[in-house]
């Protein structure tokens, strides 16, 4: 009895076995650059938004930095000096009464930083 | 006479040229835009990195400053100790001068815009590219 894989070259029996192949072959390679291609493009998107999250992250905190700046000139100016959240474009600044602390807060589209300065003791 | 069954019909050869160019065309293509991406993320971010660095030491230097000699949406002129110093953008570059000497600290359009605006007197906003802050004047004489 011949075993199911051998080739018998005279009736071809193993190509006839084998049809088919071909098309399951293509179809494999068509999906498998079809996963590649997802998994780069999730690679993409997912380095693209890392990247512009630590941008906005970035200039909020300069512009936060910015508005303690604000305050900071403003306390030197006028060491009375108090503010219950003075807007600008991208960055707000507060000194409450009575308060040695600054705050600044910066925003940009998906990102808010807010930082504190403390001014020193009485 | 004898049919002969061996090799691949034209048609057949016609159709497996085409799969192979398909394949090969979408792989390139996915290769392409990926490798486009990656080289403008890392472009974009080494911008961000320089920006960062030119903001960083121009806040720096107007902290350090005595006085606000000259400003303007384009241009600052600061005084520190005897001597002057301005930054302006010039030929798509920061450029840096000081006591009349001046070198750039940026390859050209590596910051695409420099700005400064003084709301109070030892305030200055300094924006440089994408980014904005605030310096005043510590030692303001």
């Amino acid at each position: 009895m011949k075993p199911e894989h051998f080739l018998d070259m005279k009736n071809n029996t193993l190509l006839a076995k084998r049809k088919g192949f071909t098309l399951i072959f293509i179809i494999f390679v068509i999906s498998s650059l079809f996963f590649l291609g997802m998994m780069l493009q999730k690679i993409i998107y997912s380095s693209a938004s890392a990247f512009y999250s630590e941008r906005d992250y970035l200039r909020a905190y300069y512009l936060a930095e910015g508005a303690i700046e604000y305050g900071k000139a403003a306390v030197k100016h006028d060491p009375n000096w108090v503010s219950s959240g003075l807007k600008f474009d991208g960055f707000e600044v507060t000194r409450k009464p009575n308060s040695n602390e600054i705050a600044g807060i910066g925003y940009t589209n998906n990102s808010r930083v807010v930082l504190k300065f403390g001014l020193g003791g009485p | 006479m004898k049919k002969h069954k061996n090799g691949f019909t034209l048609v057949e050869l016609l159709v497996v040229l085409l799969v192979a160019i398909l394949i090969l065309a979408s792989g390139s293509l996915i290769l392409s835009t990926f490798v486009r991406h990656y080289k403008d993320i890392s472009h974009q971010a080494e911008t961000l990195t320089i920006q960062q660095f030119v903001l960083l030491k121009i806040s720096k230097e107007i902290r350090e400053a005595d006085q606000i000699l000259a400003i303007s949406p384009k241009a600052i002129t600061l005084k520190t100790g005897k001597s002057s110093l301005s930054y302006d953008l010039k030929d798509y570059k920061v450029r840096r001068i000081k006591d009349g000497s001046s070198q750039y600290i940026t390859e050209e359009h590596q910051v695409d815009n420099l700005g400064f605006d003084s709301p109070s007197h030892n305030l200055v906003i300094i924006k440089v590219g994408s980014f904005e802050t605030g310096a005043f004047l510590r030692y303001e004489k």
